[in-house]
């Protein structure tokens, strides 16, 4: 059975696929098909309680919460993509790198890694921002930054398992130079374990841009993040619990779509692994 | 004549650790050399390094005369088409996301020669059914095929099976030591086989060359050296092979003791400690090739002699 | 009476794309004090048999059929109950039969503890100990201390054959117990079984894809193929007059000639979905005519306890 099989098997699977299907729709067509402006506000319309015009209610300055959610899920379906294309590629060019380069330049890259991992990521977000303002621009590299040492490890140890693999060897001896080596036998085999860490850490920087802009740091008014309507809905809890759970209802969604997904991509491919030679 | 392949003086190591020592052999175009050793010997790195794919820490390599040492780029690629070899795990020596037909047509590419040498291979081997399988899809004896036609594609002079019949049930070993023999002579080839299996290098090999511990203990033709062996590391391991023997007419005498780690090897002649005729001499000094018998050469202090 | 019994021992596993049948309908008896040799390629079925003796099948996948007892007691209830105590197993590799985490004394120990419960450590040690010393191993004294990585293949070998024969079985099986084994090493370990056979008080059933190997040790040899029981016989008849083309062609591969081509069996060994309604052998036998492609040949008695399952043996 292929990989996409036995995911479609798997409950799990199946609705983690759900999920994120759900979610990537909400973000993509959401702010397409709504009436409302995400910024549009109309006071009178406060606090209101979810209705047909209004699906999960208002907020405190009567923008409707449906588009807002909508928009700030595709910001992080965005922002998420982005920071974890640049941190994949960083991490896996670096750690391919340090499988293949001699051990000076290896070790050199590894203490690199070992600097990165050594911030919890949002300390190190922080920081950044203290010393350079917040904004969108600044988001994705800090938060790449702290995604890359993972990817890197992970690209390391399996570019090293598969150069000193049979077939690795039996290429050598056919006179393949490493380039051939490298792009051709070694990347396409090491796809797999990167997608399942791909989905499974989507959710965590989506989670993170969420708490950065929760503080404030993260992406500024008026635009619509999943943090700042977390801190918006926050302020006002009294009020109504609308936008809490609204905003926290879709990061849970997408949290658990993709981990689900994740895991069930993982167990489709790793006894594939297993089973090769 | 040139010999395709000489060896001389060859020490291999990684680190502290020596692989093989002072080896020195030769191999004709058309002949077949058999190297037979335990765990330990050194026989794949001897085997990988005559050909180019292990670095030498002494001694050197000649194929058709030229040094297999300090080549560029193109003399390298010019050797890989002169040398090539089937690993012993020959389905772990293919790449696992490449279909067979892609997997024999590779070696042409890379060394830029037409696609359409592989179609008589292909035929010769039997593996017209089989090009569009994953290597996971093959049998163990057909991933050995499609090793075989991916080092023979680039139709080199020398070709290197290490254990060429592991792994394969006795039924079907004689139709790998077949193919390899009728290739052997089809083709020219000068075959390098590496085996522990003494009974398989017995059937295919003119010549032998046996080691113990990254030293070549004996060298000679193959039936002279099991008719009579001169080292006794030689007349102890033929008598360990198992033959079909149901009356025990056969009076077996094992070797005793362990096989030595190659980290810590015996004093002077690494196999004195389980030599049944160790003198004090072979505690203190290595023995070096000497010549026993028409083309036959042996590392032994007392060499065992015609009784 | 004998000691074990198999009588039309069936082995199924059910697997995700329909199920395999191991073993067909053997039949097959070993008296006391006798060394039986199982000889098979693979696929033959001659480890499922092993495992199936002893109560070692994964359940769930694996559907045992027929009756098998050893001493009159029926296994497939009682095999639980008869490991370490009468039925005792030696396996092929010996590196991952042993615990990495604890010392050969207390892996000794433990294996006794079937056998002798509420013995004191102590006795439990120095039997142990003894018999370490029966199979060969220098220094017993020092080794039980020792941990498994700390020997060689052929001393970690020595050491399970030891653990084996403290259970004093009626019934030792030993699995492919050289298979692993450097050349050199396999012919001491040989050597050893061979020393040990006449003090053995039990039966012994030794398991090889080699018959050069059982031609040595076995009083009497059986041949498996893909599940059935093609042949057995004393060795020495076995080897003299082998009667199934399937044996005759396993001994001409292994005989060494010394020149020419070599003989092989063309064709692969078939898998079986179900009970085999041809002869097994059939799509790759010399003798093959259209009775074996229609009718599966039984086990038959031709005398001087030899039996074939041929039509033509």
């Amino acid at each position: 059975m292929s990989a996409l099989g036995e995911i479609r098997a798997g409950a799990s699977g199946r609705l983690g696929a759900v999920l994120v299907l759900a979610v990537l729709g909400y973000g993509l067509l959401g702010p397409w098909l709504s009436p409302w402006d995400p910024a549009g506000i109309m006071v009178p319309d406060r606090f209101a309680g979810p209705s047909w015009s209004h699906p999960f209610g208002t907020d405190q300055l009567g923008r409707d919460l449906a588009t807002r959610g909508a928009y700030a899920t595709r910001l992080a379906l965005g922002l998420a993509i982005a920071t974890v294309t640049v941190a994949l590629a960083g991490g896996v060019g670096l750690g391919v790198a340090c499988a293949f380069a001699p051990s000076r330049v290896a070790r050199s890259i590894l203490i690199g890694f070992d600097v990165l991992a050594a911030f919890p990521s949002l300390i190190l977000a922080l920081a950044i921002i203290a010393a350079f303002g917040p904004g969108l621009d600044r988001l994705v590299p800090i938060i790449a930054a702290s995604l890359l040492p993972h990817f890197g490890r992970v690209a390391r140890a399996q570019a090293l398992g598969f150069r000193g693999s049979a077939f690795v060897e039996a290429e050598r001896a056919l006179g393949a130079g490493t380039a051939r080596i490298l792009f051709r036998h070694v990347l396409p085999n090491m796809l797999g374990p990167l997608v399942v860490l791909v989905s499974m850490d989507l959710p965590v920087v989506v989670t993170l841009e969420a708490g950065l802009s929760f503080l404030g740091l993260g992406v500024p008014p008026p635009l619509a993040s999943l943090g700042t309507l977390l801190n918006d809905g926050y302020a006002n809890l009294g009020r109504s619990p609308g936008p809490v759970l609204a905003a926290g209802g879709v990061l849970v969604v997408l949290t658990l779509g993709f981990t689900l997904l994740g895991e069930a991509l993982r167990d489709a491919i790793d006894p594939r692994l297993r089973s090769l030679p | 004549m040139t010999a395709l392949l000489a060896a001389e003086g060859v020490g291999i190591g990684f680190g502290r650790l020596t692989a093989v020592a002072d080896a020195s052999l030769t191999l004709g175009a058309g002949e077949t050399l058999g190297l037979v050793g335990e765990s330990g010997s050194g026989k794949s790195s001897l085997a990988k390094a005559l050909i180019g794919l292990v670095p030498l820490r002494a001694g050197r390599v000649l194929i058709e005369g030229r040094d297999i040492a300090g080549l560029d780029r193109a003399g390298r690629l010019g050797l890989r088409r002169r040398a090539q070899i089937v690993l012993q795990d020959a389905a772990a020596s293919l790449s696992p996301r490449f279909t067979v037909a892609r997997l024999i047509a590779e070696p042409l590419r890379i060394h830029g020669m037409a696609q359409a040498r592989m179609a008589p291979l292909v035929e010769r081997l039997g593996l017209a059914a089989l090009l569009a399988r994953y290597p996971h899809e093959l049998s163990g004896g057909q991933a050995k095929r499609v090793a075989l036609a991916r080092a023979l594609v680039l139709e080199p002079k020398l070709l290197v099976a290490d254990e060429p019949t592991a792994g394969l049930d006795i039924s079907v070993q004689g139709e790998m030591l077949n193919l390899l023999a009728r290739l052997r002579e089809r083709l020219g080839l000068g075959l390098l086989l590496v085996s522990h299996d003494l009974a398989v290098i017995r059937r295919v090999s003119d010549r032998i060359a046996v080691l113990y511990l990254g030293r070549i203990v004996e060298t000679g033709p193959t039936r002279a050296v099991f008719r009579q062996p001169a080292h006794p590391y030689s007349a102890g391991l033929i008598a360990s092979t198992p033959v079909i023997d149901p009356e025990r007419r056969q009076r077996r005498r094992a070797l005793d003791g362990e096989l030595p780690s190659p980290f810590a090897p015996p004093p002077g002649c690494a196999f004195h400690p389980r030599c049944p005729q160790a003198r004090e001499l072979c505690r203190r000094v290595t023995p070096t090739p000497a010549v026993v018998g028409e083309d036959r050469a042996a590392s032994c202090h007392f060499p065992l002699t015609e009784a | 009476m004998s000691l074990l019994d198999l009588d039309g021992v069936t082995l199924d596993y059910l697997g995700r794309n329909g199920t395999v049948r191991a073993l067909d309908r053997v039949c097959l008896t070993l008296g006391r004090g006798r060394i039986l040799g199982l000889v098979g390629e693979s696929g033959s079925g001659k480890s499922s048999l092993a495992l199936a003796i002893m109560g070692l099948l994964p359940p769930g996948t694996a559907r045992l059929g027929g009756r098998m007892t050893l001493d009159g007691a029926d296994l497939s209830e009682r095999a639980g109950a008869c490991r370490g105590r009468s039925l005792a197993m030696v396996f092929q590799d010996p590196m991952s039969a042993l615990n990495p985490v604890f010392t050969l004394g207390s892996q000794l120990v433990d294996a006794q503890r079937a056998r002798f419960p509420g013995a004191p450590r102590r006795v439990l040690l120095e039997r142990a100990r003894a018999m370490l010393g029966r199979t060969g191993i220098a220094e017993p004294e020092r080794r039980l201390r020792a941990y498994p990585h700390e020997l060689s293949g052929g001393s970690r070998q020595r050491v399970l054959i030891a653990m084996a024969l403290l259970c004093e079985p009626d019934l030792l099986i030993a699995d492919e117990p050289v298979t692993a084994l450097d050349v050199t090493i396999a012919a001491q370990i040989m050597a050893l079984f061979e020393e040990l056979r006449d003090g053995l008080a039990g039966s012994m059933i030794f398991i090889s894809h080699s018959l050069a190997l059982v031609s040595r040790l076995c009083d009497e040899v059986a041949v498996l193929y893909a599940g059935t029981l093609v042949e057995t016989a004393p060795t020495s008849t076995l080897f003299a007059a082998p009667r199934h083309p399937y044996t005759r062609a396993l001994i001409a591969c292994e005989t060494d000639e010394g020149s020419g081509r070599l003989p092989v069996i063309p064709g692969t060994v078939p898998s079986l979905a179900g009970p085999a309604a041809a002869c097994v052998f059939a799509p790759r036998c010399p003798l093959c005519a259209d009775r074996c492609r229609a009718e599966a040949p039984l086990l038959r008695d031709l005398g001087g306890g030899q039996r074939a399952a041929c039509h033509f043996a």
